[in-house]
């Protein structure tokens, strides 16, 4: 049986709770920090860094994603060949949208990203603490989980020294806890995509997880479980609709008005490793060094564009995805100037045409306008796929 | 007066030759090809016998040919997009079919890849692999943030050693030989020394040698570390500058202005940039380019001692308050009236931070600096027209700064007539 539907209070609740912490992220942060007095908040740029040290700190981890604001000031500081989530969020931080911040974690995701975090660190340092959690980049090897625990408990006492609090390892188990049950919800909720896309599309999908990462986990998982648990049958949903895959990077999200074009060409996205990217990582065993278990977990997640395997593949994820959905093409999104996705692109290209699997290339950044083309481009797709 | 050749480039020229020609050999007698990053302690390699290839040391070859865009063509044609680094659009439109000054390189056995210099080695040797069918040993150099290495990042770095070593043994099928690799270190040393001596001499005010020359000369020491070729070639480059520093040789003719350049080269412009510049009276004197191979390694120490070095020698795998620093060193150091900052955007590490170097090394060093639009082999992207206007914008400024006046130069005398 396929297919869904839920009350309305519940899909309410929870679009409206995510809409929110999406549009006004600023008093959705004063907000918690009125009814939080004590407590810090800590940003991070999406989507790696293991947010169980910030909440064992005590802290509202809240990510950074950058967003639609017309690139002036930053220009003094980052050259325009680079993607626009780090020139959109180093202009939010010019502008002061960040002051609210304790501190702020950087993942190496890429050449960029490490290079931001370096910038972010020279400039703005007075105003937040700026630190690196320094992940490894081969993800197949005992020596990088080893290497990647030893540098989370160097993270971990850094900001707890910074936030003047302790992180013992109680504190990092709960955390845990905490981060592995948003995590399966999270993953319960992809899960069910095919059967969710009639009360919810790619968009609003894609704001119920990006929300995830804004809003604390004990305000955010109630509403999302909440809708979980009122999901029904309803098998009129998906008959309509073309399935795809779609695939890209989590840590830039197309605008959610281009990600809506999806559902208008007459799309129904049953797989990704896009959205699964913010929360697709396996659960972090408890009990033990809650380090080396989250160490180990993140060298166990599907495969990034930005780190290596030996033997864990991208396209073996796509192409699993794309066989569990039944779908009947893949959409690649890929953003401007985002050398990784770019490299990878050739080459997961040329394994879905290896088998014959039609397939189309979107690139995008930040800018709300220009969707015309794109949507041509999708109904085009769609018209081949029927 | 044109300046006179090194002797040694004839030296150098030779003994790239020879190496080039070594590797087909050995390729064809049935021997281990290796094609390694630059940024990778191939010494390890030497010591087993594997012969050594440094697809990006081609790609740059490519670009001091002109045949950057004609092989980026290629590869953008086979579905690589133009927003990739251009060396690994030259690589692959060789592996099409394209030219090459070497007529290719030969297809190797196993890849390694370090990550210190950028994480697009890692999916341009991922590629390599899917290409050639061969293994991939990627040895992860993380970041350094902070400015300096952490215990665990070195611990980490040499434990990947070790597993390359335990790949080579399989490769070969021969245990590596530990007294062979100490030699092949003190080998290394001694050419990393010599080396660092020829730049420091090269930073000698007037300057014996421009940066040019010391390009034209650096093969040896980012493709053959660890051999006796390599240091043979920088004794005799130190004995021959030192020859010049003693008799009061200067290289770029009045040299009004020395500058130091930041970033890989123009590899397609090196000569015109210098005749460029040298109408102006101005030369380039050193390059932070040129102090990525300055490393101290130890013999007695090897894989720990090449842990901090081969993942701190280089400005992109560090933070940019440290590049800051060590830049604002080597201006003082040479004594440079400006800074020329390539912002390369097929080199990302390396070009990001760009603006905030130049503030500082302006208020700091109190020189003016030039940021110039570019890439290091595709000229596609790279203004021929924008370049001349803001060199000569810049030259305006030197001349303000340094002699308070501006300076008619012959180029402005021919223009009016």
């Amino acid at each position: 049986m396929i297919a869904t539907a839920t009350t309305p209070d519940a899909r309410t609740a929870l679009l409206d709770a995510c809409a929110r912490a999406l549009d006004h992220p600023g008093a959705c942060l004063r907000e918690w920090k009125q009814r939080h007095p004590a407590a810090h908040v800590v940003g991070y740029f999406p989507t790696y860094v293991p947010t169980e040290l910030i909440y064992a700190c005590g802290a509202l981890p809240t990510g950074l994603w950058g967003g639609s604001i017309a690139v002036s000031r930053a220009n003094a500081y980052i050259q325009q060949f680079t993607c626009s989530i780090v020139r959109s969020t180093t202009e939010y931080a010019l502008h002061g949208a960040f002051d609210q911040l304790d501190a702020v974690l950087f993942p190496p995701i890429c050449d960029s990203a490490k290079l931001v975090a370096s910038i972010w660190a020279l400039n703005f340092s007075e105003r937040f603490m700026v630190d690196m959690v320094t992940l490894p980049e081969r993800l197949d090897s005992d020596a990088s989980v080893a290497y990647l625990a030893a540098e989370l408990r160097r993270v971990g006492a850094t900001l707890a020294q910074k936030l003047g609090v302790t992180i013992d390892d109680g504190a990092l188990a709960c955390a845990i806890d905490r981060c592995n049950r948003l995590r399966a919800s999270q993953q319960a909720f992809c899960s069910r995509r095919a059967t969710l896309e009639a009360t919810m599309p790619l968009a609003h999908a894609a704001a119920v997880l990006k929300a995830g990462t804004l809003m604390h986990a004990d305000d955010y998982l109630p509403l999302l479980d909440a809708f979980l648990a009122e999901l029904t049958s309803d098998a009129r949903s998906r008959r309509s609709k073309i399935p795809v895959v779609v695939s890209g990077l989590a840590c830039q999200l197309p605008h959610p008005d281009f990600l809506a074009l999806f559902d208008e060409a007459g799309f129904a996205v049953v797989g990704d490793d896009l959205l699964l990217g913010m929360c697709g990582g396996v659960a972090v065993a408890t009990g033990g060094d809650p380090y080396l278990a989250l160490a180990r977990a993140f060298t166990q997640g599907p495969p990034l564009a930005t780190r290596h395997h030996d033997t864990i593949h991208r396209h073996e994820f796509i192409l699993d995805q794309w066989q569990r959905g039944a779908a009947r093409g893949v959409v690649f999104l890929v953003p401007k100037f985002c050398e990784p996705e770019w490299f990878d692109l050739r080459y997961l290209k040329a394994e879905m045409e290896k088998r014959g699997i039609p397939n189309l290339v979107l690139d995008f950044d930040e800018d709300p306008t220009g969707f015309g083309p794109v949507l041509t481009r999708l109904e085009a797709f769609a018209e081949i796929l029927m | 007066m044109s300046p006179k050749k090194l002797e040694t480039t004839t030296l150098t020229q030779k003994v790239m030759r020879d190496y080039y020609a070594g590797c087909r050999e050995a390729k064809a007698q049935g021997r281990k090809v290796a094609w390694s990053t630059v940024i990778m302690p191939t010494e390890i390699l030497v010591a087993a016998d594997v012969e050594v290839l440094f697809p990006e040391n081609h790609s740059a070859t490519c670009g001091t040919k002109g045949l950057g865009p004609a092989l980026s063509e290629l590869a953008e044609a086979a579905g690589l997009s133009q927003e990739t680094c251009s060396y690994v659009r030259c690589d692959l439109g060789v592996r099409m079919g394209g030219h090459s000054p070497w007529g290719g390189l030969p297809a190797p056995d196993i890849v390694f890849c370090a990550t210190a210099s950028c994480s697009t080695v890692t999916k341009w040797f991922e590629d390599l692999t899917r290409h050639f069918g061969c293994e991939l040993a990627v040895v992860d150099m993380p970041y350094n943030f902070s400015g300096s290495i952490t215990p665990h990042s070195i611990d980490y770095i040499v434990a990947q050693f070790e597993e390359s070593i335990r790949r080579i043994e399989r490769i070969t099928g021969r245990p590596f030989d530990r007294d062979r690799f100490t030699e092949v270190m003190k080998l290394s040393r001694e050419a990393h020394e010599y080396w660092r001596k020829c730049l420091e001499l090269g930073a000698t005010k007037p300057s014996p040698i421009t940066t040019t020359d010391i390009l034209v000369n650096m093969g040896p020491i980012v493709c053959l570390r660890g051999t006796q070729a390599a240091v043979d070639v920088y004794r005799s480059l130190y004995a021959e500058l030192s020859e010049r520093v003693a008799s009061g040789y200067v290289a770029a003719g009045e040299e009004r202005f020395r500058l130091f350049w930041d970033n890989i080269p123009f590899w397609f412009a090196l000569g015109s940039l210098s005749r460029r510049l040298g109408e102006h009276g101005a030369a380039i004197v050193g390059a932070t380019y040129l102090y990525h191979w300055v490393r101290e390694v130890d013999p007695a120490d090897p894989l720990r001692s090449m842990a901090r070095e081969y993942s701190t020698a280089v400005t992109m795998n560090q933070s940019v308050a440290h590049k800051i620093d060590k830049l604002c060193g080597l201006i003082s150091l040479y004594q440079a009236d400006g800074l020329v900052i390539h912002s390369n955007r097929s080199c990302k590490p390396d070009a990001l931070g760009a603006l905030d170097l130049q503030r500082a090394v302006e208020r700091r060093c109190g020189v003016p600096v030039l940021i110039l639009e570019g890439d290091h082999t595709d000229s596609r992207a790279v203004s021929d027209a924008a370049v001349q206007t803001r060199i000569e914008a810049y030259i305006e400024a030197l001349e303000q700064k340094k002699y308070g006046h501006l300076r008619v130069t012959t180029h402005e005398i021919h223009a009016s007539r």
